[in-house]
């Protein structure tokens, strides 16, 4: 400790050894890091790598699992979106809003005629939730898993993992590939038509529910009114008078 | 048995008992649960779940797509048939698939199946998945072809959180309470999918009971003292109500025995001019039907109270009502003095004991009646007093919908504007009515109605993007806008060319030569017909590209502009209406409390 106290030893204007000083200035910006440094959200992570279909050490049921999650990926953010979009801007009627929500849900011909991909690209709050962009980021993963299990179909272990008394033989193998190529075809159609049809009806519906709301105020202020005419006689006697012209 | 039959025995329990790889519905349900990180069957993926929470809704419904399409119905169904028989997924496709050894190890069946047994077993299990999975993928087949496409309008909430149709159901029910059945499809009962938490307050049957029974019991009472000579109690009370006699479509007071019995108490008494023992025969003895007491030289009334003495009349003989109308005595009630004599200057006695069981609750009042100087007649009063509230009013919304509350305003405003004021008072101006302007006015606004106006549910394009519209106007509209060659384009051909028009040319003609000019005129000099050929097709396919997606989006636009055509109206006609209700009840409240609005309406006498 007592080379440690020597005359180099640099110290702070109050005393405070300047190895304290670091220690403290690395603790509190550990802290900081901790504490106010923002979680990084879905969109900040780093974008989905396909090539992960490649990968030799997955087995078939890892990369088939890995795409069906990053497809409800897709279609969650996409959801997520149109839902927000849609509530907040219910009165359709209003020509600004009905161009804001339009511009979302369409696509413009001199894109689609220049080439979609960058405009449908996947963005953080305001990429386009037209049908077309979503199958268009979509259709983007689901071609490369299939072409990814279309190249592997004779090298690809199709153990689940679960099951201890896996024995495939080639046609299995096969068989499975093919399957799930195809299922997942049908899940991505279905689900874009669901997609369709979420965006045709839940505009309706949000009016729908407005509408439900205005018409038990109408009721109840119906009923308000018509209890007040109650307190008045069910007839008058002599009530012609012409001070209430 | 010889060796050859014992290799083939051999051989087939080898080809059986063999472990059996991974099927296709055991590789699904593994998926399935790697996908979702958690048992399926301990997973809740319903619809309802997708769409219940605002901040998670529509979410996952890629995987509950994937779970509708591709998870069922093979892996539905044997996992419904392994849960039956007690086998575990991957035992039971072992089964399915030829093998019996899942049966023959398995701890439920090994210790009681032959082998034989066994075989049979799963011939049974395999016919059986063979009947269930045709039907489920019919199912799939049908639900393939419409759910997705009517998944948000089809009447069934349980496959989507949220439907039109039952949204449309709900507000029918707000606006008339009795639903149309839907022949969509079967829907839930509009009470159970939205309870209304702010419907009016049913009014009971018992609560809108009228009240007059207690007026029609006093004038009974009344008329009774007429009993020449003889003091009656009787009662004004409520416990009376009225009955009508089958026979003779009298009005009869029946009175509770408590009652009965401090009358008897009172005849009991001495002094009180009747003979003990000689009592009123009960409920008989308030039949009433009795003459008014004008008449004050009659020796004896009809009437209920009668000493008991038959000779007198006919206690409790009913009489005709259409015998004596004027004697009705609901129809002509006797004068009575109402002030009470002082006890002091009556001769009558004042016993609260008089009245029996009600002596805790009645006051006690001793009248003295006087037809003329020489005939007086006494009566002493039992009241039992008491409260019953309701509030009163001319309707009760026993429904809670907007159309059975308008119906009944309507009704009485007719009622009461129906009301001639006229004769009263006239305004002194010839043809004017003479009734209140402000009233009337009321009336004409409050003459409310409600026009139902059926539309049809937006549909997906493909059923026609220009619905509901006039479809020569939107064609005439889409075909200036969005034809690969634009109408102002071809109308300007028709103009400088019309030998173009002669031709009939078609919309793929015409582009294609628009097309090629642009390419001569613009493309390079040594451009061989290959190029010319790819620049036109190039052309000709984006103006195609453009085309297709301009309908797309004018679809979008159309469907947009026809839902905010349907809302529109009626939520801001909805918001004019509560607004004008408001108004109205400020208006009412004023009027009752003579402030701004025709004070001298207050004053005047009412009915």
């Amino acid at each position: 400790m007592s080379h440690s106290s020597g005359k180099n030893r640099l110290r702070s204007p109050s005393g405070i050894s300047s190895r304290w000083v670091f220690l403290g200035l690395f603790v509190g910006l550990i802290l900081n890091v901790i504490f106010f440094v923002p979680f990084s959200s879905a969109e900040d992570e780093k974008p989905f790598d396909p090539a992960v279909f490649n990968h030799t050490d997955k087995k078939l049921i890892d990369v088939s699992a890995i795409y069906h999650q990053q497809m409800n990926h897709i279609f969650n953010d996409s959801i997520k979106q149109l839902v927000q979009l849609l509530s907040t801007n219910k009165d359709l009627s209003n020509p600004d809003l009905q161009k804001k929500v339009l511009g979302r849900i369409s696509v413009p011909a001199e894109v689609v005629a220049k080439g979609a991909q960058a405009f449908c690209a996947a963005k953080k709050n305001d990429m386009n939730l037209s049908t077309f962009c979503l199958a268009l980021r979509a259709d983007e993963l689901y071609d490369d898993y299939a072409t990814a299990l279309s190249l592997r179909r004779d090298t690809l272990d199709i153990s689940t993992g679960i099951q201890t008394d896996v024995v495939a033989d080639n046609s299995l193998k096969q068989s499975l590939v093919a399957r799930e190529i195809l299922d997942a075809k049908k899940a991505f159609d279905a689900s874009l038509t669901a997609y369709q049809e979420l965006q045709s009806a839940f505009p309706l519906h949000m009016q729908f529910e407005d509408m439900k709301v205005s018409l038990i105020q109408y009721r109840d202020r119906l009923v308000d009114m018509r209890k007040q005419i109650d307190s008045f006689p069910h007839k008058f006697i002599n009530a012609s008078t012409t001070e209430c012209q | 048995m010889s060796v050859k039959r014992r290799i083939l025995g051999f051989a087939l329990l080898l080809l059986f008992i063999l472990p059996q790889s991974v099927g296709a519905v055991s590789y699904s349900y593994n998926l399935f649960s790697k996908m979702i990180g958690k048992d399926p069957d301990q997973y809740d993926l319903s619809w309802q779940k997708i769409f219940s929470k605002e901040e998670n809704f529509g979410q996952d419904l890629y995987l509950k797509m994937y779970q509708s399409k591709v998870y069922a119905p093979d892996v539905a169904v044997t996992h419904e048939m392994a849960q039956a028989y007690g086998l575990s997924l991957h035992d039971m496709e072992n089964v399915l698939n030829g093998s019996v050894t899942p049966l023959l190890q398995s701890k439920k069946y090994s210790k009681t199946f032959s082998q034989d047994q066994a075989f049979t077993m799963a011939y049974n299990i395999q016919k059986t998945f063979s009947e269930k999975l045709a039907i489920a993928n019919l199912k799939s087949e049908f639900d393939s072809q419409t759910v997705p496409t009517e998944i948000f309008a089809n009447g069934d909430l349980s496959d989507s959180g949220f439907d039109l149709l039952s949204d449309l159901d709900i507000i029918e029910y707000y606006l008339f309470v009795d639903k149309t059945p839907n022949a969509v499809n079967k829907t839930l009962p509009p009470g159970k999918t939205k309870p209304s938490k702010n419907s009016p307050p049913k009014i009971s049957q018992s609560q809108q009971t009228s009240f007059p029974e207690n007026g029609h019991s006093r004038l009974l009472a009344a008329n009774s003292i007429f009993d020449s000579g003889f003091n009656v109690i009787a009662s004004a009370s409520s416990p009376a109500s009225l009955t009508v006699n089958p026979f003779t479509q009298q009005t009869q007071c029946v009175v509770p025995n408590a009652v009965d019995t401090a009358i008897t108490n009172y005849h009991n008494q001495p002094g009180n001019g009747e003979k003990p023992g000689n009592k009123p025969s009960g409920t008989n003895s308030l039949s009433s039907s009795g003459s008014s007491g004008s008449d004050s030289n009659s020796s004896g009334m009809n009437g209920t109270f009668s000493n008991g003495d038959a000779s007198d009349g006919a206690p409790g003989q009913d009489v005709p009502a259409d015998s004596a109308p004027d004697n009705d005595p609901f129809i002509n009630p006797p004068e009575l003095e109402t002030t009470p004599v002082s006890p002091a200057t009556s001769d009558f006695p004042m016993d609260p004991s008089l009245c029996g069981d009600f002596s805790d609750s009645t006051v006690v009042y001793h009248k003295e009646f006087s037809t003329n100087a020489n005939n007086k007649a006494f009566a002493s009063f039992c009241f039992l007093i008491s409260e019953k509230m309701r509030n009163y009013s001319s309707f009760y919304p026993q429904k809670p919908c907007i159309n059975c509350t308008i119906s009944a305003m309507n009704q009485a405003f007719k009622e009461t504007v129906s009301h001639s004021l006229i004769p009263s008072k006239l305004t002194g101006n010839i043809f004017e009515s003479a009734k209140c302007k402000d009233g009337v006015n009321l009336s004409n606004l409050l003459d409310l109605n409600i026009f139902i106006v059926p539309m049809p549910i937006l549909t997906p394009p493909k059923y026609g993007a220009y619905e509901g519209r006039d479809i020569t106007r939107e064609f005439d509209l889409f075909a200036k806008k969005y034809l690969p060659l634009s109408q102002a384009q071809k109308d300007q051909k028709k103009s400088d060319d019309p030998a173009a028009e002669i031709l009939h040319e078609t919309e793929d003609e015409l582009l294609e030569k628009q097309a090629t000019s642009q390419c001569l005129s613009y493309g390079s000099t040594d451009m061989t017909q290959v190029d010319l050929l790819n620049c036109v097709n190039e052309i000709v396919a984006s103006e195609k590209g453009k085309t297709a997606s301009s309908v797309s989006e004018q679809s979008d636009q159309v469907e947009l502009q026809v839902s905010s055509e349907l809302y529109q109206p009626v939520a801001q006609e909805l918001e004019q209406m509560r607004t004008f209700f408001q108004i109205f009840k400020n208006t009412f409240s004023e009027i009752q409390t003579g402030k701004n609005y025709c004070p001298a309406l207050n004053s005047k006498p009412v009915k």
